[in-house]
């Protein structure tokens, strides 16, 4: 469910808060908010009934392996593929069946196997990687099994982390869940960090959406070179914002809730190398990865060529965990590379020179979004020779789009970068608790609603063609 | 030693970087596109206004009081001088009004200079498209993004060398062959008959303020069939709607019909995806290919 479609914003959300913090005893609270959550799952795909079956399968599947697990420690290690085995099945299938099959029947001539239409179910490699670090924990015996199976629902369907949320670790979440704190400090607090991340959303995503849409709309072929470069520029502030806001959204809602969620954001965009950029961009599934794949495997510890297939299995999963292209796969492989380049004398180098590196990644961070966004390998290359058109022609077929598409989204790149810095938090910090910091904080909401209001509510004024 | 190749390969690395940023930079400048010339084709002064200015000042009619020394067809824009040398016209004060009195219109019909046939298209985005994209010479375009028949006459849009204007003073100032209409996507979600009574009464509002102008209706161009799927409002059967009741209108007030949808339909008379990304504007690269079917059917 999105948090920024009016219904949600301004009718789920303030019904299940309200209710939530009215209601007495922390089991109920649990109950209610397990309830809530499934049923704004389910309301928001009511199209597609297999989304909830598969969500409330994968908790029932998981709750009792995990069981199965602690109960028998001699069979443990059985019961823990099986249910690995199992959850990761379900994503595998429904992710790539149709993206392997339509590969395959491409490739093999004369193979015309039917390709499966059924819709990807939302949220399901979130949950699915939320499900498995469960098992894995249990099975590690670093938690034991939950016995209540509300509160393990809870966990893995809570509505401000299912769709999009930060990975949690159950071990965590565990003693929040069981005491439910409502605290008004809390929701104070959380209050506020969503309204942030909602602003950022729809006040600087939502809007910088138009411009890189803008540059697919011509064709990535008949675009200028300058414009290219401020539509690719744009997507990464864009993509930016989008996931931040949604995060500091999930965020808000965790602490008023009175659960504490993890930080999936630390303005990656001011790093200095691609290896640092990784640490702070999207947190919690790089962690993810690191505690579940790449330490496993042997990490760093086992010498070199270890370490480089590691990274590399590390890169390639999470290339194709962002989706099903081949695009993905070179993405990820790309970044492999430039991590791997960045473990030697590359990355000391750009220790001991802080401005080269900040060149470096102002070239490399939206360069290494291009294969992610292009949507597939051929666009990609297109719009890398509008990047760097070498041999001439770096005007577009119309001649001054980029003043055009300067003139309406300039001041917003501008104030997109200036965000995207420390200067935000800072201020908010220093001026956090003055008289004006609330009635601007208002202010940006009601923006927001005028925003969502002018796109969503209205189609006919918003969709202009 | 290896330290140093290292090092070395590390600058080589960040110094190719600026050698190509570099270079892009340098072939922008050499090609001189920077400026924001269309490509390769300059266009060619404007004579129509100077023509007439010469036609009215050899009509026999009402033409008391011109100055003589208007024989030769002025390069720039004429408008500053135009009150001075029409002055039968009816001071309205806006200087771009093109007196549409019977003795314009003989003294128009009375061209002794073969005129540069000059084209109008008025539409919404994708006549945008058409514009930036296209290659139609000699054509001024009134589009802009969400343009409909009831925002029509209130906008203002930059055309050409008129700069920012509205279309009721752009008809009234300029003087046009063809005009060319592409409007009712925009409008899908209102009530159809309200939408083509609009229509009409703008088809007609043209033809008065050009009454020498070719008027072609245009269909809407289809979306493709993804894009419909699942919108009650913009899909093919409300395009189809709407356009044949355009078509109808072009019957009744013997206007030209123009329908571009079979050049880029697929078979089931939907928007074929080849040619667009978004499913509703034609990739840049076909806007030229829109533009000389244009050309070969009006």
């Amino acid at each position: 469910m999105s948090f920024t479609n009016l219904t949600v914003l301004l009718g789920f959300l303030p019904l299940v808060l309200a209710v939530y913090c009215l209601l007495p005893l922390p089991q109920l609270r649990l109950l209610w908010l397990l309830a809530a959550s499934l049923g704004g799952y389910a309301w928001s795909n009511r199209g597609e009934p297999l989304c909830l079956l598969l969500l409330l399968l994968d908790i029932l599947f998981s709750y009792y392996m995990a069981l199965l697990m602690t109960n028998q420690p001699s069979r443990a290690r059985r019961y823990y593929r099986i249910a690995v085995g199992g959850t990761l099945g379900w994503l595998l299938l429904f992710k790539y069946a149709a993206a392997v099959v339509t590969a395959f029947n491409r490739t093999l001539p004369g193979l015309s196997l039917p390709v499966p239409g059924w819709t990807f179910p939302v949220g399901l490699s979130f949950y699915t990687f939320q499900v498995l670090s469960y098992l894995t924990d249990v099975y590690r015996g670093t938690i034991p099994a939950e016995r209540s199976l509300v509160r393990y629902g809870t966990f893995v369907a809570m509505f401000p982390k299912l769709v999009s949320g930060p990975l949690a670790r159950y071990g965590l979440l565990a003693p929040q869940l069981s005491r439910c704190q409502v605290r008004g400090e809390a929701v104070g607090l959380g209050l506020r960090r969503f309204l942030l991340g909602l602003a950022a959303k729809v006040l600087l995503a939502d809007r910088l959406a138009g411009l890189w849409q803008a540059a697919g709309t011509i064709g990535y072929d008949s675009i200028s070179t300058p414009l290219a470069w401020m539509a690719l520029v744009g997507y990464s502030l864009q993509l930016y914002f989008d996931f931040w806001g949604y995060s500091l959204m999930a965020q808000g809602l965790g602490q008023m809730l009175g659960f504490s969620l993890p930080r999936n954001f630390d303005c990656p965009y001011l790093s200095r190398s691609m290896t640092e950029f990784w640490r702070r961009w999207h947190m919690t599934l790089g962690a993810w990865f690191r505690d579940y794949v790449y330490i496993p495997l042997g990490g760093s510890r086992r010498g070199r060529g270890m370490t480089a297939r590691n990274l590399l299995i590390v890169w390639l999963l999470t290339g194709i965990w962002h989706g099903t292209g081949w695009n993905f796969l070179v993405w990820g492989l790309l970044l492999f590379l430039l991590i791997w380049a960045e473990k030697g004398a590359f990355g000391r180098f750009l220790g001991g020179h802080p401005r080269l590196a900040r060149v470096y990644m102002t070239l490399a961070i939206p360069l290494s979004w291009l294969p992610f966004a292009a949507g597939s390998l051929g666009a990609a290359a297109v719009y890398f020779g509008r990047l760097f058109p070498l041999g001439g022609g770096a005007a577009g077929a119309f001649a001054g789009d980029y003043l055009k598409y300067g003139r309406s989204y300039g001041l917003l790149l501008l104030i997109g970068l200036v965000c995207a810095t420390r200067l935000p938090e800072r201020f908010y910090r220093r001026y956090r608790t003055r008289r004006w910091m609330l009635p601007l904080l208002l202010v940006l909401f009601a923006l927001c609603l005028w925003q969502l209001a002018r796109s969503g509510n209205d189609p006919f004024l918003y969709e202009q063609f | 030693m290896k330290k140093w190749v290292e090092y070395l390969a590390s600058v080589t690395l960040i110094a190719s970087i600026a050698v190509i940023f570099s270079l892009t930079v340098w072939t922008l400048f050499h090609n001189g596109d920077w400026t924001g010339r269309e490509r390769g084709r300059e266009l060619p002064p404007r004579l129509t206004l100077s023509a007439q200015q010469n036609a009215a000042s050899h009509a026999p009619l009402g033409s008391g009081g011109q100055t003589g020394g208007t024989a030769s067809p002025q390069e720039v824009s004429e408008s500053p001088e135009m009150p001075e040398e029409q002055p039968d016209v009816p001071s309205t004060g806006a200087t771009h009004t093109q007196p549409a009195t019977p003795e314009a219109e003989d003294g128009a019909g009375e061209k002794t200079e073969p005129e540069t046939q000059r084209s109008l298209l008025i539409g919404d985005s994708r006549a945008v498209g058409l514009a930036e994209y296209g290659d139609l010479e000699e054509t001024d375009f009134f589009a802009d993004v969400g343009m409909s028949v009831y925002s029509l006459w209130k906008k203002e849009v930059t055309v050409g060398e008129h700069g920012k204007i509205g279309l009721e003073d752009l008809l009234s100032g300029a003087q046009y062959d063809k005009i060319y209409l592409m409007l009712g996507i925009n409008e899908l979600g209102y009530d159809q008959d309200q939408t083509i009574r609009t229509y009409t009464e703008t088809v007609e509002q043209i033809q008065s303020l050009q009454p020498d102008a070719q008027v072609y209706l245009m269909a809407n161009l289809h979306v493709t069939q993804r894009r419909a799927e699942g919108d009650r409002v913009y899909n093919n059967e409300n395009l189809d709607a709407i356009n044949s009741r355009i078509a109808q209108l072009a019957g009744e007030q013997e206007l030209t019909y123009l329908d571009v949808n079979p050049l880029f339909d697929d078979d089931a008379g939907a928007l074929d995806s080849q040619y667009t990304s978004d499913g509703v504007h034609l990739l840049a690269r076909y806007d030229d290919t829109w533009c000389q079917w244009l050309r070969e059917n009006s």
